[in-house]
């Protein structure tokens, strides 16, 4: 466990180090600018909508995060930790916490502001619920964004231009499947291979409260996806090798 | 401890290697040796379970811990001693010691005064220099060199060789590919030759069992390199080191001679 626990930190400086976080945070900025540049807002479709776009930004953060490591210095780490499967379990808790540090930058964003605006930023106080529910909602976007971006690696996928267009697609299809399949009904047996983001995410863009009933399904349902891309990606890593 | 039985490797439906057979015991050193491409790194690989065989298996004992010292040292963002710290800890080495454990191996190889550059910095020898200290931070069952010499200076070559011959006495198995030939004679056992996809036992010449001579040339302003002894040189700053055998060397003495070489020393390389 030592060993992972030194891995991810060692995944943490390697990312602190390189520039790739740099263009997801501009973007993350922006994002903000937009978002709360117009008041008030309502509190459970505003933390909705940031978990939709939280989805999209961290499938860039997973794909940036696939080069950080030269292939040499993979081969050296999966040697010294006489386990490929813990370097891949390294990958996605690294991808994990990442995940969760943006997720918790997201929430506390528009709270400190709502807060720091005399209570202007938001139709309504936040109570415990808004809190515990857009962490969950919005982690488990982060996640399965996080997910589905690290899963086209290029140890997984050679080809640069799939490796870069696919992940982008499967992105923007989850984010729009709702309506796809509300045109195309029968698509909707395809279409169940991408994460169903839009489908859960709607569940909350109407309610004026997180019903935790809802919340902890969503958040299952994310999850599940979540961890099994994270599963395909590390046997699939595993059965490519070099 | 490792046994490959019946490897067959294709690389774009080019053979690789055909039916390669081959067992290594543990603390056994060898060499694989062969022209470039051959396929000696794949080998490597194939043995450490980090590229599949397209046929065959590789038996290797659970448990045991490989270290690997790649041809091409990466260049990173991360200073040496930070990669070096975290490769330790990954190793299970006590933090506490660590740092002063990497300070004494970059100082054995010249290397102390570049551990807080950022390794993207460095040259190809000083990045070779710490490719090869991260892999004797702790030591290992089984040690993988691919052209670990590759741009280092002399003197950490004969440290590494020395290093290397440490580690035979410990009983760690030594595997190498490489083109040097008194790398091979110092340090290997047993000398394979990679050709046309398979393995074969290399023969006593190739294996080291001939003496071989180093001679230490300066270089004068007229000197030219002669053509017969191209592939024996070894150029350092002020010269360069020739190694032959011993039946070769007066006339190789006498032709970087004329070719406007002056001998500086001569040795047994056995007595190094």
């Amino acid at each position: 466990m030592k060993m992972i626990y030194e891995f991810v930190r060692y995944q943490y400086k390697q990312y602190a180090l390189s520039a790739k976080w740099v263009i997801p945070f501009i973007v993350l900025l922006m994002v903000f600018r937009v978002m709360y540049s117009i008041l008030p807002i309502d509190v459970v479709s505003n933390f909705s909508i940031m978990s939709l776009v939280l989805f999209l930004i961290m499938v860039g953060i997973g794909m940036t995060c696939q080069g950080i490591e030269p292939e040499v210095s993979e081969q050296i780490i999966i040697l010294r930790m006489q386990s490929e499967r813990k370097y891949y379990i390294g990958q996605v808790l690294f991808l994990g916490t990442l995940s969760g540090m943006v997720t918790v930058i997201c929430l506390c964003y528009p709270v400190i502001v709502h807060y720091c605006c005399g209570k202007m930023l938001f139709t309504r106080n936040i109570h415990a619920s808004d809190i515990i529910g857009g962490l969950l909602l919005m982690f488990a976007c982060s996640f399965l964004g996080c997910m589905l971006g690290g899963i086209f690696s290029p140890r997984t996928i050679r080809e640069r231009e799939i490796r870069f267009t696919l992940p982008i697609a499967c992105a923007l299809i989850s984010v729009v499947r709702i309506g796809i399949v509300a045109e195309v009904p029968i698509s909707k047996y395809i279409l169940w291979i991408v994460p169903p983001v839009s489908d859960v995410v709607g569940w909350f863009t109407r309610e004026e409260y997180f019903q935790m009933g809802k919340i902890i399904g969503a958040f299952f349902i994310l999850m599940v996806y979540g961890i099994v891309l994270a599963v395909i990606k590390v046997e699939w890593s595993k059965i490519r090798k070099f | 401890m490792i046994e490959l039985k019946h490897i067959v490797k294709e690389y774009n439906k080019k053979v690789v290697f055909n039916n390669i057979n081959l067992a290594i015991e543990q603390g056994q050193s060898a060499a694989f040796i062969g022209h470039n491409g051959c396929g000696k790194s794949t080998l490597l690989k194939i043995i450490a379970g980090l590229v599949s065989p397209t046929e065959g298996t590789v038996c290797l004992e659970k448990g045991k811990l490989i270290h690997y010292v790649p041809e091409h040292f990466p260049q990173m963002n991360l200073t040496a001693m930070r990669y070096l710290l975290y490769m330790g800890k990954m190793d299970n080495l006590e933090s506490v010691i660590l740092p002063t454990h990497i300070h004494k191996l970059a100082e054995e190889f010249f290397v102390a005064n570049m551990l807080d550059i950022p390794m993207k910095y460095l040259s190809k020898g000083s990045l070779q220099k710490i490719g090869v200290i991260q892999a004797l931070l702790k030591e290992p069952d089984i040690l993988l060199l691919d052209e670990p010499l590759s741009g280092q200076d002399v003197m950490s070559q004969q440290v590494f060789i020395q290093k290397m011959q440490e580690l035979k006495k410990h009983n760690v198995t030594i595997l190498m590919s490489c083109h040097e030939p008194y790398l091979v004679d110092a340090i290997a056992d047993e000398v394979y030759q990679i050709v046309d996809g398979k393995i074969v036992l290399a023969n006593p010449e190739l294996a080291g069992k001939v003496q071989k001579y180093m001679m230490l040339f300066v270089r004068t302003k007229k000197a030219d390199i002669p053509e017969n002894w191209k592939g024996c040189l070894q150029f350092t700053e002020q010269g360069c080191i020739l190694r032959v055998e011993e039946s070769e060397c007066d006339r190789a003495m006498v032709e970087m001679l004329e070719a406007g070489w002056n001998l500086r020393g001569m040795c047994n390389e056995n007595d190094i």
